[in-house]
């Protein structure tokens, strides 16, 4: 922090990923809204705690082993090397409190270690933190009024702290073995939060079951409607303004392209924004994509279920979470095209596998997420075809096969088989599903019955000294 | 194969990255008819929507002066 324009890159760019974090805990308020409007009365108070508990259980244990996770795990361990040292980040580092950059005091870490991560490493902890948060509460709405709030936040643990961290450091990180063998691109997290998230719950509905009364004898659904559709519709549109903090969070703000850290070209300067893998992009690009491909996805979703306001909601978000995987690259038109599309297959895919499976997925989460999520990744394999992923030496480039298989690395090995063995094991112990009389009387009988004993109570009071 | 940018390697000559520079014109084109399909498909979702309203409101309306005079 001695030369002007160092400081200024490293003050901004701490800058910019505390306000990223502020934009994306609009996700969560978001999510909290849908999830509750989505809910029937009798449940919305534990749906809004199973919800908003998922932030200081991910928070910590994000701190604990998550941060440590992504540097550690970036070769698999054991597919192309062994764990990475991440002395920064292991929760006892000296660089995970307060620290002005100066030289360390534990042995692990060098000089250049806290020079760089002192400002930057609370910032970049907490916009993956936020993530962290996003995949949980992706797996919570579908998941409502039938889990168990304490087997919920293990899931949530689990898929916030581990399994979509494990996946960041495969293929969301600029040295991740998927980028390095597959030519994995996935910019702003069609796969590694969405795809994954998807795949979890929908593995752990498999196990769970439908909420009671959701389907008939005959296995036609019924439709348990939301008790505040309005509040809903506002929720998404929340995480929508949340989400612009995520796809800011995705980039890096400003690099010195040809400097020691990147290409280290001599006698070549040229500051730029790049993707998590260090390749150049704009914000600009990135405005442009992010506002069209929502576009694309709310007209998409009001065509597809004719003007129903949920999934006309809901398709902006899976249009945009379709055309997210390329949003770095794509020409605006171009993903337009692939959110429209992306919306259709979620929403038919949603109905679908309802039908087929008897699968209960309350909010459409396993659609939105999962499966636009998927095809977003693979698409991207044909749009960016022969890109290269990275702009280092020694990387495969874009491919359809190389997206396709890591597509099901995130929906498949790191989603809906954990989501899956994780619920069997909590079901195995009683700790999955709420018993099937409180499912009747309604998780919130408890609140309900305090307030109308309290109410008789005052009532009796006011009563009495009338008389 | 490859639909755009081969390399990043030199950045400072880079101008558009996005694939298959040139086509911009037929993605306009694409576009603009997505647009126009969009407003024709969503005037008839809305038409077929008010008949089935119609229906419904004559129905209900029915229901209505059936139950107003059972009252009476």
């Amino acid at each position: 922090m001695t030369d002007a324009l160092g400081s200024l890159t490293v003050v901004f760019t701490e800058f910019y990923y505390f306000v990223t974090v502020v934009f994306m805990f609009l996700i969560h308020v978001g999510f909290c809204m849908y999830e509750v409007g989505a809910s029937r009365h009798k449940n919305h108070l534990h749906t809004l705690m199973k919800n908003v508990m998922i932030i200081p259980l991910v928070t910590i244990t994000f701190f604990f082993f998550g941060w440590w996770i992504y540097f550690a795990f970036p070769y698999g361990p054991w597919i192309m090397g062994d764990i990475v040292a991440a002395p920064h980040a292991v929760p006892w580092s000296e660089l995970m409190g307060p620290h002005l950059g100066g030289p360390p005091v534990q042995e692990a870490l060098t000089a250049d270690d806290t020079a760089f991560w002192a400002r930057i490493n609370g910032v970049f902890w907490a916009a993956f933190l936020l993530f962290s948060w996003t995949a949980a509460s992706v797996v919570s709405g579908a998941l409502i009024e039938r889990v168990k709030s304490g087997g919920f936040w293990i899931l949530a643990v689990l898929i916030g702290s581990v399994f979509w961290i494990i996946d960041a450091a495969w293929g969301w990180h600029w040295d991740g073995w998927m980028v390095h063998k597959l030519g994995y691109h996935d910019a702003y997290a069609s796969g590694v939060i969405h795809a994954i998230a998807g795949g979890f719950a929908l593995g752990v509905l498999l196990v769970l079951g439908p909420r009671i009364g959701k389907f008939r004898k005959d296995g036609t659904p019924r439709q348990i409607l939301p008790q505040n559709p309005w509040l809903v519709c506002i929720g998404i549109f929340l995480i929508y303004t949340g989400f612009w903090g995520f796809y800011a969070a995705c980039n890096v703000p400003i690099i010195d392209f040809f400097g020691g850290d990147m290409l280290d070209v001599e006698g070549k300067t040229l500051f730029t924004a790049t993707n998590i893998y260090l390749a150049p992009t704009t914000l600009s690009a990135i405005t442009y994509n992010f506002l069209i491909a929502l576009s694309g996805g709310l007209l998409g979703g009001y065509i597809v279920s004719k003007g129903d306001p949920f999934w006309t909601f809901s398709g902006g978000l899976a249009g945009l979470i379709a055309a997210s995987a390329g949003n770095d690259l794509y020409h605006p038109m171009q993903a337009f095209i692939v959110s429209i599309i992306g919306v259709f297959i979620a929403y038919k895919m949603h109905h679908w596998v309802e039908r087929k499976f008897k699968l209960d997925d309350a909010v459409g989460a396993v659609a939105v997420h999962g499966y636009a999520g998927f095809f977003g990744v693979v698409i991207c394999g044909f749009v960016l075809w022969g890109y290269p992923s990275s702009p280092f030496e020694g990387y495969a480039a874009i491919t359809p096969w190389g997206q396709f298989l890591g597509a099901l690395i995130m929906f498949f090995v790191l989603g809906f088989f954990p989501g899956l063995i994780s619920a069997k094991i909590l079901n195995a112990f009683g700790m999955l599903r709420i018993p099937r009389e409180v499912e009747l009387a309604g998780l919130d009988i408890a609140e309900e019955v305090a307030m109308e004993e309290a109410a008789q109570d005052l009532d009796n009071a006011l009563r009495a000294e009338e008389m | 194969m490859s639909t755009g940018v081969e390399s990043f390697t030199e950045l400072d000559t880079l101008g558009p990255i996005y694939p298959m520079v040139g086509g911009e014109g037929i993605l306009f084109i694409i576009g603009l008819a997505l647009w126009i399909i969009w407003h024709i498909w969503q005037i008839c979702i809305e038409k077929s929507e008010h008949e089935r309203d119609i229906a419904l409101a004559k129905k209900w309306r029915t229901k209505r002066v059936h139950e107003a005079v059972k009252d009476d």
